[in-house]
């Protein structure tokens, strides 16, 4: 678990302190308040720095040209990217960047962790990063869900997997098979089996959560926009589900989202008397002052703000 | 930019209505009623909730004008303002310069170039009592109906007939005007 989290320089964030983190954590913001960024900066501490999972990030956001050290210009916060050395902060991880040798990638950008370990970029690809965490973006990948499958296939995680889908979204679902590039499924209502894509993108959304939650014991889940293709009467149910195996398999959970719904139904779980103290809402924003802040809500303030039809996110 | 009107209680389709009959403007922003009944004015039920809106409100860097009213009731105005200057204080780290005080108009400060205060205590910033009492006054004092609905409520409390508890009395009269 991580406990607090202190981002300098990285992304949209200037300079952002955490101090409570809890077991599952609702994060909420405008656009562009660093949402996915706090995702992000997770996964790299997850990793332990590692270079595949860095580069990943920076494919996503459209900022990677491989073997361009330049391209690792787009983790700084942009107004602290003015020397020829910056650094950039994650928990007690620092990345130096070293301009006076822009021309090589592993003297233009070293990780230190509490200054004991060098790692080096050097010619790691983006195609297997060497996540810790699971990271389920808003626009997951098909090779992706496959590859969580391949971890679960034929062991008794399996069964959860099918297990999560019944309790959330599909109560006939019996089997499920994840080809190379569709995944089928046996309801006990039909003869044959179907494409899953025939059931919905919300279907398809669930099984990629349900997949990210039974691989992800004793680590991190974190899901961006995870109301994506979800109706709120399902979401309440995936948070039931989440809440649950998260305590049962010591898993921390980040999730991002601009949905009411998704709060609300969050709330209702979180209220619960096994669930209280487990939860909390954060909302991203620059405060009055003009630096970076994370609002943060536990259960009861939640409920109290959404009692008074006031606004958290 | 930003505004909201924190009100003690249930006033905000009334306190619409009243701007439409008196053909006022509603605040920039907050034209339809729906959206002045829900976003403009922010209905805090009992004054112990007013600090969970204030505090959301002051949050939010974007709200640039807060408004809030709420009743003296026998509390006293001076307390209220005091209580709802504790919650300023500790939510947004803020020191006043002097002590706040409450004129016979409220009391208004800017206490951030982007974030402008107004608290308005009922009746009348000074009285213990609240809202209905400064609805009463505004109502002229020979009004026939306002004769016979204090009459008739008296009565009722003479004979021991009242539902209402004796300290809303107001709220009883204005019921029937």
């Amino acid at each position: 678990m991580i406990d607090s989290l202190h981002i300098q320089n990285f992304l949209t964030f200037e300079d952002l302190n955490i101090s409570n983190l809890s077991r599952i954590n609702l994060i909420g913001g405008k656009n562009n308040s660093g949402k996915t960024a706090l995702l992000e900066a997770i996964r790299i501490l997850c990793a332990g720095g590692d270079f595949g999972v860095i580069n990943d990030i920076l494919k996503n956001r459209q900022s990677f040209v491989e073997g361009n050290p330049n391209s690792y210009d787009a983790l700084f916060h942009r107004s602290r990217l003015v020397d020829s050395k910056s650094i950039l902060r994650l928990n007690d991880f620092l990345f130096e960047r070293n301009l006076e040798e822009s021309d090589k990638v592993e003297s233009y950008f070293i990780i230190n962790k509490n200054s004991k370990s060098q790692l080096q970029a050097s010619q790691v690809l983006t195609t297997y990063p060497r996540d810790n965490s699971i990271f389920i973006s808003f626009e997951a990948q098909f090779n992706e869900l496959n590859a969580l499958w391949e971890k679960v296939v034929l062991t008794p995680k399996e069964d959860k997997v099918v297990e999560i889908l019944q309790k959330t979204v599909t109560p006939n679902l019996q089997r499920i098979d994840v080809g190379t590039d569709k995944v089928r499924v046996r309801l006990s209502d039909v003869v044959n089996p179907i494409p899953l894509g025939t059931l919905g993108d919300g279907v398809q959304r669930i099984l990629h959560i349900a997949l990210g939650l039974v691989n992800a014991q004793n680590s991190m889940l974190l899901i961006d926009e995870i109301e994506l293709g979800l109706h709120y009467s399902v979401l309440e149910k995936l948070w039931e589900m989440i809440f649950y195996y998260a305590q049962k398999w010591n898993i921390q959970v980040f999730a991002t989202t601009h949905s009411q719904d998704a709060i609300k139904s969050f709330e209702y779980i979180a209220a619960r008397e096994e669930n209280l103290s487990e939860a909390q809402f954060i909302r991203l924003q620059i405060g009055r002052n003009g630096e970076n802040e994370g609002i943060i809500y536990d259960g009861e303030a939640l409920s109290s703000m959404l009692d008074l039809a006031l606004e958290v996110r | 930019m930003a505004q909201q009107l924190i009100v003690e209680g249930k006033d905000a389709i009334a306190l619409a209505n009243l701007l439409k009959k008196r053909s006022l403007p509603s605040p920039l922003g907050y034209e339809t009623s729906r959206k002045f009944s829900n976003d403009f004015v922010k209905q805090a039920g009992s004054v112990s909730k007013v600090d969970t809106v204030l505090e959301n409100a002051l949050l939010q860097p974007s709200m640039n004008n807060i408004g809030i009213i709420v009743d003296a009731n026998n509390v006293g105005a001076e307390e209220r303002l005091n209580n709802l200057i504790k919650t300023i204080t500790k939510t947004l780290n803020y020191t006043f310069q002097a002590q706040p005080k409450l004129t016979s108009r409220g009391f208004t400060t800017r206490i951030l170039p982007e974030l402008m205060l107004g608290i308005w205590i009922m009746p009348n910033n000074q009285d213990d009592g609240y809202l209905e009492h400064f609805l009463l006054d505004l109502i002229e004092k020979d009004n026939e109906l306002l004769v016979f609905a204090k009459a008739k409520i008296e009565e009722l409390i003479v004979k021991g007939m009242n539902r209402f508890s004796k300290v809303k009395k107001e709220k009883a009269i204005l019921e029937h005007v």
